[in-house]
């Protein structure tokens, strides 16, 4: 049997690896093209809002009556430069400015500026002006405040019942944890069902097609070995892919993030987990590996050709998805239940390591209910790899 | 003496769905003895054959190569059976070579042997130029070549061909049919096809086949005297019915 197994096994590998297609999928994707296109624009929108902050931003003041002390401390404010516009109300489309401040009116008293911040909020470069502006704006109000109570001999003190600092519960290797263990976490399920998706479809459905899967059931070996051979390429395939794009990716963060973060902040993936988390994180891609490469090989032995199994794949895109879009909303601690879903239990387990908020049973429960899941999907394909209506379909 | 038995069949029954495919089917092949299977198309040939070679199971009947049942102990069976399928393909991405030796590998037989067979077969079948070359870049003919050659690989007692010219042009039928007739000396074939020249050229007995069931048995001129027929396409037409 293990000697079936061991030369179906190789010829799948020994196959795949003669395909052009497979260095792609295995190797280039998960190497290059994934963690470029995610970190690029990472690099861009970090380089853009860091270059917004960095240097003065170009606004302009629209008034309709002097206002000298307001003027003088956006003249002289490090943040903002005002600049003259012949059109104030192109400006901000027009680019020649970051955004326009109007001073529509002023009460009766003279007690009350009203005033309008216009700028573009898919911008960044805007949206950064229009921040620092309303800081510049929050400052004029509490100078002339201060200067009103000190006129009529009030102490301003009078006007601060509370001073309050945000002070964040997690650190910044947890916050940066929480924002990009998603991600990975995603990276982590697409690139496992990426890596083994060709591999299966073109064991399968492909031999099917190809009438290549008939004749091999001739040869004297039980069919248990020939689905075993191939559920291990596949198994390798969905292995390596997802390594190789944590690898990636932790390279690119690794060389990225420093540049985004100015002068590097220590937040990249390098050094952020323990030997013992890796290996409790190869653990569970390989259980994801071994329940995803079942689930595809099930569905696709059960199509009659590598097109049909594209299709019938497709929806398997989507259910990834799905546990990603909740991501955002889930606690850095959830509930136990959610670590039996699975691949968002995959998700939550690295973000959790990525963390550390990670309970152990937590690890337990993914392991669990992973184990539980790869042999309900090796029984289905098990099955299909049984019926001669399914291999002759 | 007795002649020996290669491969019996008896009483075979298959039904797909509200089609019944095979219908009781029994015939005997002895050694060294090529035997047809000749059949309009949906006859229930290529069940036959798949059923002998364990790919379905028949719904009865009991199939045995060399006294082996294939009920029983289908692997040891398939030990003994190489196979050329009718539409049959082989790997792409494989040479020719690496085609015969993955099959002879399955099969169990060591890297010795395999090599020297390799050479004897490419010899035979004149497939030495383009040994090395990718299963996917050869010519219909030349992969009708590799797909003979893994089932002689083996060096099996029986050798099942399932139209193995169809789809040929006809000098490729022709270096078939050649080597059919070099190698048939020492083997025992069942040749399944539906085209009676080849039947009539190659088999030394045949079964006529139609609607799962055997309607005749025997070598060409016993057909044809049961028939009442001058010859095999007279015949066969006669016993399946067809003839105006």
């Amino acid at each position: 049997m293990f000697k079936g197994v061991g030369l179906i096994f190789r010829k799948e590998m020994w196959t795949a690896f003669r395909e052009r297609r497979t260095f792609f999928f295995l190797i280039f994707f998960p190497l290059l093209v994934w963690p470029v296109f995610t970190v690029l624009p990472m690099l861009f929108v970090g380089g853009q809002e860091r270059q917004a902050q960095e240097k003065p931003s170009p606004v302009v003041l629209v008034t309709p009556f002097a206002v000298p002390e307001l003027e003088e401390m956006l003249r002289t404010s490090e943040r903002v430069t005002l600049v003259n516009v012949p059109d104030p109300s192109s400006a901000v489309s027009e680019k020649k400015a970051s955004c326009v401040i109007y001073v529509d009116s002023i009460s009766q008293d003279s007690m009350v500026l009203y005033t309008r911040i216009f700028f573009d909020a898919t911008q960044t470069k805007s949206r950064v002006a229009a921040d620092k502006v309303e800081l510049i704006l929050s400052a004029y109000e509490q100078e002339q405040v201060r200067e009103r109570l000190s006129s009529q001999g009030v102490d301003e003190r009078l006007l601060t019942a509370v001073s309050s600092v945000r002070e964040n519960a997690v650190n910044p290797q947890q916050m940066f944890g929480f924002y990009t263990g998603f991600v990975i976490g995603m990276f982590i399920v697409m690139g496992a069902l990426m890596g083994a998706s060709s591999i299966v479809v073109d064991s399968t459905a492909g031999e099917k097609e190809r009438k290549t899967l008939e004749l091999l059931l001739t040869a004297p070996i039980p069919r248990s070995s020939i689905m075993f051979g191939k559920y291990l390429a596949g198994v390798t395939f969905a292995f390596i892919s997802p390594i190789l794009t944590a690898l990636g990716m932790s390279l690119a963060a690794s060389f990225v993030i420093p540049l985004i973060s100015q002068g590097g902040s220590g937040l990249a993936l390098t050094g952020m987990l323990s030997a013992g988390k890796i290996l409790a994180i190869l653990l569970i891609i390989l259980l994801l590996a071994a329940f995803i490469v079942a689930l595809l090989m099930a569905i696709a032995v059960r199509t009659r050709s590598t097109k049909q199994a594209g299709t019938y794949l497709a929806p398997l895109n989507i259910i990834m998805v799905i546990p990603i879009i909740f991501m955002q909303i889930i606690p850095a601690v959830p509930p136990a239940w959610m670590f039996f879903i699975p691949f968002l239990n995959v998700m939550l387990v690295l973000r959790g390591m990525l963390m550390n908020t990670l309970p152990a049973s937590a690890i337990l429960y993914t392991l669990a209910s992973m184990f539980v899941f790869l042999m309900l999907a090796l029984r289905f394909a098990a099955r299909a790899f049984g019926s001669e209506k399914v291999l002759l379909r | 003496m007795a002649r020996e038995v290669i491969l019996k069949v008896e009483g075979l029954s298959k039904r797909f769905g509200q089609v019944q495919a095979l219908a009781g089917i029994g015939f005997k092949c002895y050694k060294g003895e090529l035997f047809g299977l000749l059949g309009p198309n949906g006859a229930g040939k290529t069940t036959t054959v798949r059923a002998i070679c364990s790919i379905i199971k028949p719904d009865a009947g009991e199939i045995e190569v060399e006294g082996v049942s294939v009920r029983r102990k289908s692997l040891e069976t398939l030990k003994r059976i190489g196979v050329v399928l009718e539409d049959g393909s082989l790997y792409d991405r494989l040479t020719g070579e690496e085609n015969m030796k993955l099959f002879a590998q399955l099969h169990g037989i060591d890297g010795a042997t395999i090599d020297k067979r390799i050479n004897e077969i490419c010899d035979t079948l004149e497939f030495n130029e383009y040994r090395k070359r990718r299963f996917k870049g050869l010519s219909k003919g030349n992969k009708q070549k590799v797909l003979l050659g893994q089932a002689l690989v083996i060096d099996p007692p029986l050798l099942i061909l399932d139209e193995p010219t169809i789809g040929l042009d006809v000098p490729a039928q022709k270096v078939i049919r050649d080597l059919l007739k070099k190698i048939k000396r020492d083997r025992t074939i069942l040749y399944s096809t539906h085209i009676m020249a080849e039947a009539e050229e190659l088999c030394d007995r045949l079964a006529i086949i139609d609607h799962g069931r055997i309607v005749a048995t025997g070598t060409v001129s016993q057909i044809c005297k049961k028939a009442g027929a001058k010859d095999l396409e007279q015949a066969f037409l006669k016993l399946v019915g067809r003839y105006v």
